[in-house]
Parts: C-alpha cells; sequence; structure tokens
C-alpha cells in the first residue's frame, strides 16, 4: 500500500492517492465484576426507595454502558436526567394501568382503549427516540432525532389501521359481547371469524419484515450526530430474506419435533413410559429455538449498521450466527442458575460482542471529519425538561 | 505532578489534548495554544463508573474526559473534590454483599408476609361492581366449557339449599357480602366431584360431589369450606398476588426474558393456593362446631374425593381442565399429583395432612 506512484495528470486530486483510512473499531472496556457492584447497590437503593431510585439506577446503567463504549478513542456519553425518565415511567405506568382498565369493562372500551393506543404509539414512538438521541453524545456533540410527528405518523399509522381492522373483524364476530366461547358464536359466524382471523395473521405475519424495516428506517435515517445527518439504505427485501429463512427453519422444526413425539411415543408404549419423550423434546426445542434467534439477531444486526451511515462513512457490523448464539444461550443458562445475579454479567458480555463487531469505516481521514463537526446550536443547552419529553423505555 | 486529559469545547469533535494542573480548588486546563481555568465549584465530575473515563463537565457544555484513574484520584486529592457516599458503595464488595443480602430479605419478607398482607388489603378494597363482574364472566365461561345443567331433583336441590342457608345465614351476611348467599347447581363429568367459590359469594355444587357423599352432613362440610373460600375473599387474593408475583419478576428478570420470568410466578403461586386451603378447612371446622356438626365430615369427605379423583386418574389419564386457571384455582377433583409433583408445587397441601388437621380440630 506504499504510495510511491505519482500523480499521472495533474487534474486528478492528490487526496485520491492517499491510503483508504483504516476502520476504527468500537471498543467495549466494561467489566461484569464492576457492573456488578454499580447495579446490586442501585437495586437494593431502588428496594429501599419503594421503586423511585430506579430512574436514578437507570440513568447510571445507561451512563455505564455509554462511557465504557469508545471508537476512535473517545467514549459516548448519556446525560439522560433521572426525573425525566421517572416522569415517563409515571405517565407508561398509568397509561398502562388506564389500557388496562379499557381492556376489563367491556369490548367496546376495549376497542376504543386500543384505537387510542394505535393513535398514540408513533407519537410516543417518535418522543422515545428523540430523548434518547437528544442525550447521548459523543466527543462533546450531541445526536438528535429529526423526526417530526407527521414522519412518525405516516411510518407507521398503517400498520395500526392493519390491527384495527384485525380487531373490528374480531369485534363483529363476537357480536360486540365478552364471550370467548367458540361454542357460544353463531356457526356461520365463527367460520368467518376463523377464517378472517387465519387470513388477517398471515398477512400480519407477512407485514412484520416490513414493519421491522420501516421503524429502523425510521430510527436511523432520522438521526443525526452533531450537524451530519445519519442515513439508512436497507430495502425491504433483505429483511424478508432473513425472517423467510428463519420461518423456513422453524417448520423444520417443527416437523422435526413431531417426528421426535411420534417416536417418542411409539417407544414410550413399548416401555410403557411417556416421560421420556420430554426429556428429549425441551432440550432440543429450546436449543433449535435459541439457535434461530441468534440467527436473527446476528443477520438483523449486521443488516441494519451495515445499512446506516454518517455523512459520507459507512458502519460496520460483522455479528457471526455462531459467538451469538453461545453468549445467548449460557447467558440464559447462568441467569437461570443464578436467580437473576447473573444478568451484569450476562449483559456487559453481550455488549462487548456487539461493540467489538462494529467499526466506523471512514470515507476521509476521520480526524478532519470530526474536528470540523459542528454541535446543534438549538439543542445545547436545552436542558429544559418540556412537557412531552420523556422516555418510556421502548 | 501533571494529568493527561482530552478536552472537547461541546461546539465542534475537535479533540485537544490537555494537561491537568493540581492546583486547590480551581480546574486549569492547558495545552497546545489553548489554556483555561474555572474555579471547581461551577464544574461537574462525574461520579467513578467502573473503569469508564472520568468527565470534567463545564457549564458552557466543554468536557474534559480522562482516563488514567490513578492519576485523576491523585489530582482529585489536589484540588479538594470530595466524591459522593453513592461512589463508596458501588465500588465497595462488601457493599454489595450487603446489598444482595438485602434484596435476599427484601424478597423473602415480601414474599411470606408483604404480598399476602397487601393481597389482603387490596381485595378487601377491590369494588363490588369489579367483584361481580369477574364472577360473571367465570360463571359465563364455565357454564360455556365444563358445566352442564343439574340433573338432581328439585326437591333434593330445595333441601340442599335449605341446609346451606341454614349453615351460613348467621355468619355470613353481616361479616361478608350484603348480598345473600347463593348455591348454585350444575353438573360436570368432565370435572367430576367438586364445588367452587365465586369471588362475589356463589358457590357452585356438582351433582358429582352430591352423589359421592354417603350423606348431606358431608355435603355442608365441603360447602362449609367453599365458605371459608368466599369468607376471605381468597380468590381475589390469588388474583392479586398472581398479578404482583408477575410483576416483580417481570421487573426483576424481565427485560432480560419474560419466558423466564413466567416460570417462576406459577411454582411461587402454588405456596400461596395452599396457605388459603388450609385456612379454609379452619374455617370450615369452626362453622361445623358451631352448628353442632364434626369437622370429621370434612375429613371424611376429603378421603372420599381423594379415591374418586385417584381412579378419575387411572380412567383417562389426561385429565385437564381447560378452564381459565386463574378464578377456578379451587378445583377439589385434582388428585394430589403427588406422582406427578413434587407436594411443593401441588396446589392443595398433602391431602393427608389436611385430614389429619381436620380430626385433630375435631
Amino acid at each position: 500500500m506504499e504510495s510511491e506512484t505519482l500523480p499521472t495528470s495533474l487534474s486528478e486530486p492528490v487526496i485520491a492517492l492517499a491510503p483508504p483510512p483504516a476502520p476504527e473499531r468500537f471498543r467495549f472496556t466494561g467489566d461484569g465484576g464492576e457492573y456488578f457492584r454499580i447495579w446490586i447497590v442501585n437495586i437494593a437503593l431502588t428496594i429501599l426507595t419503594l421503586g423511585i431510585y430506579s430512574a436514578w439506577a437507570k440513568v447510571r446503567r445507561l451512563q455505564y454502558f455509554y462511557r465504557h463504549t469508545e471508537v476512535a478513542g473517545s467514549s459516548f456519553d448519556y446525560h439522560g436526567k433521572p426525573l425525566a425518565i421517572l416522569y415517563g415511567r409515571i405517565v407508561a405506568l398509568a397509561m398502562l394501568l388506564i389500557y388496562q382498565a379499557c381492556n376489563h369493562i367491556s369490548m367496546v372500551t376495549a376497542f376504543i382503549g386500543l384505537i387510542v393506543l394505535c393513535a398514540v404509539l408513533p407519537w410516543l414512538l417518535r418522543n422515545s427516540f428523540r430523548f434518547r438521541m437528544r442525550y447521548s453524545s459523543y466527543r462533546g456533540l450531541r445526536f438528535s432525532f429529526r423526526a417530526s410527528n407527521a414522519d412518525a405518523y405516516a411510518t407507521f399509522l398503517p400498520f395500526g389501521l392493519f390491527a384495527l381492522i384485525f380487531l373490528g373483524l374480531g369485534a363483529w364476530a363476537f357480536n360486540g359481547e365478552i364471550a370467548r366461547d367458540p361454542d357460544a358464536m353463531d356457526k356461520s359466524k365463527a367460520i368467518a371469524f376463523a377464517a378472517g382471523a387465519g387470513f388477517i395473521s398471515l398477512i400480519y405475519a407477512l407485514l412484520i419484515p416490513l414493519l421491522y424495516q420501516r421503524l429502523k428506517q425510521f430510527q436511523h435515517g432520522k438521526a443525526w450526530f452533531g450537524q451530519t445527518p445519519f442515513s439508512f439504505s436497507a430495502t425491504p427485501r433483505p429483511f424478508y430474506a432473513i425472517y423467510g429463512r428463519a420461518a423456513l427453519a422453524m417448520v423444520g422444526i417443527v416437523v422435526l419435533i413431531f417426528a421426535l413425539m411420534i417416536g417418542g411415543s411409539m417407544l414410550g408404549k413399548a416401555m410403557g413410559q411417556s416421560v421420556g419423550v420430554f426429556v428429549l423434546i425441551v432440550p432440543v426445542y429450546l436449543l433449535a429455538f435459541a439457535a434461530l434467534a441468534a440467527y436473527v439477531a446476528a443477520r438483523l444486526g449486521n443488516l441494519v449498521w451495515n445499512s446506516t451511515m454518517l455523512g459520507e462513512h459507512r458502519l460496520e457490523s460483522t455479528l457471526a450466527v455462531k459467538p451469538l448464539m453461545w453468549i445467548q444461550i449460557s447467558n440464559l443458562l447462568l441467569v437461570l442458575v443464578t436467580v437473576g445475579f447473573y444478568l451484569p454479567w450476562a449483559m456487559v458480555r453481550l455488549a462487548r460482542y456487539r461493540a467489538e463487531n462494529l467499526s466506523l469505516v471512514p470515507a476521509a481521514p476521520l480526524e478532519d471529519f470530526l474536528a470540523s463537526s459542528e454541535g446543534d446550536v438549538g439543542a445545547v443547552g436545552e436542558e429544559t425538561m418540556d412537557m412531552f419529553d420523556f422516555d418510556i423505555g421502548l | 505532578m501533571s494529568l493527561q486529559a482530552d478536552y472537547y469545547d461541546g461546539k465542534s469533535a475537535r479533540r485537544i489534548p490537555v494537561v491537568l494542573a493540581p492546583l486547590a480548588d480551581t480546574v486549569v486546563l492547558s495545552g497546545e495554544g489553548f489554556e483555561r481555568s474555572v474555579p471547581l465549584s461551577q464544574v461537574r465530575i462525574s461520579e467513578r463508573l467502573g473503569s469508564a473515563p472520568r468527565l470534567i463537565s463545564f457549564a458552557d457544555g466543554a468536557h474534559a474526559e480522562v482516563r488514567d484513574h490513578a492519576g485523576f484520584e491523585l489530582w482529585l486529592a489536589a484540588v479538594g473534590h470530595r466524591e459522593r457516599p453513592v461512589d463508596l458503595l458501588q465500588r465497595s464488595w462488601i457493599a454489595a454483599g450487603l446489598s444482595m443480602l438485602l434484596v435476599a430479605i427484601a424478597v423473602f419478607v415480601g414474599y411470606l408476609w408483604g404480598l399476602p398482607l397487601m393481597a389482603e388489603k387490596i381485595s378487601a378494597h377491590m369494588p363490588d361492581i369489579v367483584v361481580q363482574r369477574m364472577s360473571d364472566h367465570v360463571l359465563d365461561l364455565l357454564d360455556g366449557h365444563v358445566f352442564k345443567d343439574s340433573e338432581l331433583p328439585a326437591d333434593r336441590q330445595q333441601k340442599i339449599s335449605e341446609a346451606f342457608a341454614a349453615l351460613a345465614g348467621e355468619q355470613y351476611g353481616e361479616q361478608y357480602v350484603d348480598r345473600p348467599v347463593e348455591l348454585l347447581f350444575r353438573a360436570s363429568p368432565r370435572l367430576g366431584a367438586n364445588a367452587l367459590a365465586l369471588p362475589d359469594g356463589r358457590i357452585v355444587l356438582l351433582d358429582e360431589l352430591v352423589n359421592l357423599a354417603d350423606n348431606d352432613e358431608q355435603i355442608l362440610a365441603v360447602l362449609g369450606h367453599e365458605l371459608g373460600h368466599v369468607r376471605y375473599r381468597h380468590n381475589l387474593h390469588a388474583l392479586v398476588q398472581g398479578a404482583a408475583i408477575s410483576a416483580v419478576l417481570a421487573w426483576w428478570i424481565g427485560d432480560f426474558s419474560s419466558v423466564i420470568a413466567a416460570a417462576p410466578a406459577a411454582v411461587m403461586q402454588a405456596r400461596y393456593s395452599q396457605a388459603l386451603e388450609s385456612e379454609a378447612d379452619a374455617f370450615a371446622a369452626s362453622l361445623l362446631k358451631s352448628h353442632g356438626l364434626s369437622p370429621e365430615l370434612l375429613a371424611q369427605m376429603l378421603e372420599k374425593l381423594q379415591a374418586s379423583a385417584n381412579e378419575r386418574k387411572v380412567e383417562h389419564a389426561e385429565v385437564s381442565v381447560p378452564a381459565p386457571k386463574v378464578d377456578d384455582k379451587d378445583q377439589r377433583q385434582k388428585p394430589d399429583d403427588n406422582d406427578y409433583w413434587t407436594p411443593y408445587l401441588s396446589t392443595h397441601p398433602a391431602t393427608q395432612e389436611r385430614i389429619r388437621a381436620l380430626r385433630e380440630a375435631g
């Protein structure tokens, strides 16, 4: 890569001959034991304050993970205010209670509750993203999320309408009464309902990859670092490829489990025991499911990050299925065995693996870019907590 | 002594390497062509979070990142900054140990006393309309799925209802609900011999149990047990406790895996159910005695129920009740399940134990 070549013509810019800047790897420097002490002390304080301290604990948790994540020699930081988070949690809890109450009173109120939820969800999502970005920083510059409410509704409302059609059909089939008993239903309506529900569920399942692509396009495509916008270029197609492969594998697993069950029950009959089958099926099922979850997480993670750019600089994600699967399964088992106390180590392990497989690939020397990156004047110093400025932790 | 740091002015992402001077009460930064000096009281020094860089934040949005922890300690001592108490706690393994102890004690105390107490208070103040709705809902569901109309002759029903009213009457009306006690008759080949209490005080008696009993006193004994459930609002308890356990578990490991959070909830709920059964037994025993009847009657009935349940288990190996688990937890027909599950998991305490307790009470 020694650049001994000379410019062949004077018109060619000299900068093109400079070697491309090396990718900057992300690093996570946290440590499980270290984080455990912070985590457990904050849980104890949360218990002593009957839950109020949990907002402070959340800020600390995010600060721990942000400040231990570094790239190009500097760490990220989180500036969220515990009071704003506490307020957000109270709002979220109140909404949840109201929604639950609506569900219990009658089918009509349940339906109204759902409509209201569908109506506010895009707004909530946008505010959450905005809060999270606005209070994140790198090298003293804040990130920001510049999507309008109109953007949020244009992106998500079609999906919400779809959910409403599904529920409307259900309400019609149930004659507007609370009855989950199929025997009590009109036979023709029951058939129409079953067919309609099956059809709509299928379409809904087919929409999930699209919904996820739209979500990430919204989240990444509207984010800014200082005065530099992020962009997101992935189309829905690769999302469908990933989910499609996972769905096919799922079908394969179900067939395999059926085969195991039939074989097992035949064997069980011969031996007069039926418990043996379960001993086989449960781990096979769990393992297969964990493998699939790791596959989807790794592939989606790579797809999303590899399609994200900061200005002209690329991001590169190299998550692999096997190591991720190993981390996820061993984390799960260790958390179970330790009744939850392994959680800090589990979180640190996952964060480390994810960070170590992400790098920033600069198109031009990074320090030049960073030195010229300017902050968003409007956002800096805007520390006041406005009424709808909260993080509901979506 | 000088301390290396990276300075960022908050307006651009340019890194400016600086040196921090150890001057009392003042933060002095100097780098190439750069100098800044601010009183210590006007900066914010981030708390220590493990090995994460420490931050000195200025009011104008600028900050300095320090990675040399040992050097920073010395510098902090020199400028005279004092860490907050929580910093000490978050570093100390002793504090971590004590916190674990506190969490364990809180879980233990909350589970044994806090939760039942809370459930009792909440269920006592549950509005009647909610209780009513819930009961209607459960009954509708059971009527649709598992109940059939009773085939007992009207005069037989009448006789049992009268005896029940005499048993329940005086004890009941004042102490609990203002609505009249109601006994409903149903049949259910699927459930077998059983009786169950709804949250609002209605009690459902199944034909199979009537047929199983040797005499009406034995039926009354079982109804006395159900009255105990009504008297103490056990159905509501179970509901509230179940919800609370799920919520706590969801908070503890929920954001890690909701599947793991659901499994222990069922096991933890089972222990409460046992306590509730024993409480209802005790209530029945004293009610029976106050009416000149012996608790022995309930003990006999339990024996018969267990025997009949074991028979049923042999008949159809997989008795399963698809009805909602929440409210009809009182499934007397269920065998002790000792050969399936450990006694700890079973809803009813080992029946032998309950029978012994009743005989002692008599």
